[in-house]
């Protein structure tokens, strides 16, 4: 099966906390794939909002994703664009 | 759990007098006790089950409150209902659950609270804040689950355990209806204003009230909390030295109400003679009884929202009729100024064809909504005027902007009285209109509007938010929203000397009408009327009866001329501690 994986950095100040992490959730759900995401060692599944909060993602943390299925290229691109995109994660 | 907690102080809007120091009920996010009990393989299927509908139950009751909360346009708080949805579908969460009832074999409540308390705990360890404000959403999901596994409602305030202070994101109609009485000590929201529900069950059952309460997650079940009903300053696990202070003010805020309350019938007018009309406003039929108890000189401002909004259909002229006509009775002798319909089209989504926007605070609603659905309007004008027979009504338009629509609006008002002449229904033909002056733009064409109409009220809410674009709702806004902002004083005063030359009247009805600091500011600038919630004319009519005229007017000459609205408002502060210490020690910021 395909795979994909990108690292990330936080820049958003508030980390991602409520807002920018239900945002994660609800795009990352929009795929096929399976989505996971890791940080200092600990894995959680990307489309688990209470997951995602036990990552702790503050400023400046680097997260890995990986995508892993057919559409795991749009997947990748797409969670790319939202977590660099500054805007929507500095909104919450 | 003895342990040396911090005092923390958390300020609301001040909505119903007097202090409070008790044990806090936090209501909205309490997990409930859960006992485990060993289940049957053969049980398991019924315990899953009972988990899903009770999922389904909590997607229900969520996305129902989102809708609610998308409709007030609160875009903030509609995003966290979001993020509890995604709660509810959460595959990791769900799933971790299903699976310890399986294995486990334990009962889908235990199964359910134990995981919640476990990341509810593990987040509050974490050391970001933005990331442990979200422990909360957990709590509130999961205790929404629980009840509905359980089946009952997601509090039940009938019976408390003793002596409480209720601290709670809102309460309902339903709930104050529930409440027991006996044993509530104060009430603290999140949401709501002095005029909300909360507000005034609380002054009608007499406990203090603090609501639009901002960060009451930081309150926990059980914490000592003191509710300081005049300034809205709620103190959570209270230093020894705080609690003494509010016994004091306690024991004489107490004896300030109990003169107050004998100072009723006494005139609102100051040392050097002038009278001041002290009005109520008012919502419901009951209120009434509450502004004859405090001498109100008649109803400065009748809201007839209420009829429309939880409505399925548009109240007809008769109904509206009855309303008006009972409260004109009751009030015989004194005035009742009804204020037309004053609601965004948002909030009559079941009874009218909404018209969706973005920003509906500058878009469709009250005058504009009403001239452009002209039976809506004509319908209650034909009520209010049909109830005019006792002639002590007057009529006034809310959210003017331009001399069109009051053009219009009369033009209305004309058609309909002679209609009612070619009926033969009475009325009374010399009744008065008024407009509300809540926009800088009626303002600043008060000149126009005063040759055309009676009286203006001063929406005084509407116009700080419209004149400094600010959002009052918004807590990162809040420290913008300033009454007495220079360009707030210089409309105000544009307004009653524009009123003065035409020789008709200029009232207030915002909350600046019920702050004690403002009282002078306002009359000393022209103001002939005062109008407000009835509970808080103790205060002012003490005020007023300890000012003279000259020096009012010299405090607002000067505050005229200041460049920020601290400096204007110290003005009135100042004038204020001189005159009424007491009063004044009542409600500026505690310790």
């Amino acid at each position: 099966m395909n795979s994909k994986i990108i690292k990330l950095k936080i820049k958003n100040k508030l980390g991602i906390h409520a807002r920018p992490a239900s945002l994660f959730v609800r795009l990352a759900s929009t795929f096929d794939s399976s989505i996971s995401v890791d940080k200092d060692g600990e894995n959680v599944n990307g489309k688990s909002l209470i997951g995602l909060l036990m990552l702790a993602a503050g400023h400046n943390s680097i997260i890995t994703i990986t995508a892993t299925g057919k559409d795991c290229s749009k997947a990748i691109t797409a969670l790319k664009n939202l977590v660099n995109n500054s805007l929507a994660f500095n909104e919450g | 759990m003895n342990h040396k907690k911090e005092e923390i102080k958390i300020k609301g809007v001040p909505a119903s007098p007097g202090i409070a120091i008790g044990e806090a009920l936090v209501l909205g996010s309490r997990l409930l006790q859960i006992e485990k009990r060993q289940i049957q393989p053969d049980e398991v299927e019924q315990e899953l089950s009972t988990l899903e509908m009770a999922l389904d139950k909590t997607r229900e009751q969520i996305t129902a409150l989102q809708r609610q909360i998308e409709n007030e346009l609160h875009d903030n708080e509609a995003h966290i209902f979001d993020a509890h949805l995604l709660i509810i579908d959460d595959h990791t969460l769900i799933t971790s659950v299903k699976k310890t009832i399986k294995e486990e074999l334990i009962n889908a409540d235990f199964a359910f609270n134990k995981k919640i308390l476990f990341y509810i705990d593990t987040i509050n360890k974490m050391s970001d804040p933005y990331i442990k404000e979200r422990a909360i959403d957990i709590h509130d999901v999961g205790s929404r689950v629980l009840a509905n596994i359980h089946g009952h409602e997601v509090e039940s305030l009938k019976s408390l355990p003793g002596q409480r202070i209720i601290i709670s994101p809102d309460l309902t109609p339903s709930d104050t209806v529930a409440i027991d009485r006996e044993n509530v000590q104060a009430f603290a929201t999140e949401t709501g204003g002095r005029t909300s529900h909360a507000a005034i069950m609380a002054r009608s059952m007499k406990i203090p009230a603090v609501l639009a309460l901002k960060s009451i997650n930081q309150i926990r079940n059980g914490d000592i909390v003191i509710v300081d009903g005049y300034t809205g300053i709620v103190t959570i696990n209270p230093s020894s030295e705080s609690l003494n202070f509010y016994a004091q003010k306690e024991t004489r805020g107490g004896k300030i109400r109990e003169d107050l309350i004998s100072e009723s019938k006494l005139r609102p007018e100051t040392i050097d003679g002038f009278r001041i009309q002290l009005a109520a406003n008012i919502e419901f039929k009951e209120d009434v009884d509450d502004a004859k108890k405090y001498c109100a000189a008649g109803i400065g401002l009748y809201r007839t929202e209420y009829l429309y909004i939880n409505s399925k259909t548009l109240p007809n002229e008769e109904t509206q009729l009855k309303n008006y006509y009972n409260i004109a009775k009751q009030m015989k002798d004194y005035y009742v100024i009804i204020r037309t319909l004053d609601l965004g089209g948002d909030k009559l989504k079941d009874t009218i064809n909404i018209y969706h926007e973005i920003n509906p605070f500058l878009g469709y609603r009250a005058i504009r909504l009403c001239l452009d659905i002209p039976e809506l309007f004509k319908t209650q004008l034909r009520a209010i005027l049909r109830a005019s027979v006792y002639s002590n009504i007057k009529i006034m338009f809310p959210m003017i902007c331009c001399m069109e629509e009051v053009t219009q609006a009369l033009n209305i008002v004309e058609e309909i009285k002679s209609e009612l002449r070619s009926e033969k229904q009475p009325f009374d033909e010399n009744i008065e209109i008024g407009v509300m002056i809540e926009t800088p733009s009626a303002a600043l064409i008060a000149d126009r509007l005063a040759k055309k109409i009676d009286f203006f009220s001063i929406g005084t809410n509407d116009l700080v938010q419209y004149t400094l674009a600010v959002d009052r709702s918004s807590e990162k806004m809040a420290y913008l929203y300033q009454p007495s902002h220079p360009a707030i004083l210089t409309l105000i005063k544009h307004v009653t000397d524009i009123a003065k030359t035409h020789g008709i009247w200029v009232g207030v009805c915002g909350e600046m009408a019920s702050d004690p600091l403002y009282t002078a500011l306002l009359v000393g600038m022209g103001i002939h009327e005062l109008s407000m919630s009835p509970v808080s004319m103790g205060p002012i009519r003490r005020i007023i009866r300890k000012m003279k005229m000259h020096e009012a007017e010299e405090i607002a000459k000067k505050a005229l001329t200041c460049s920020t609205a601290e400096e204007a408002l110290e003005q009135s502060v100042n004038y204020l501690k001189r005159i009424d210490p007491d009063i004044f020690s009542l409600i500026v910021k505690g310790v």
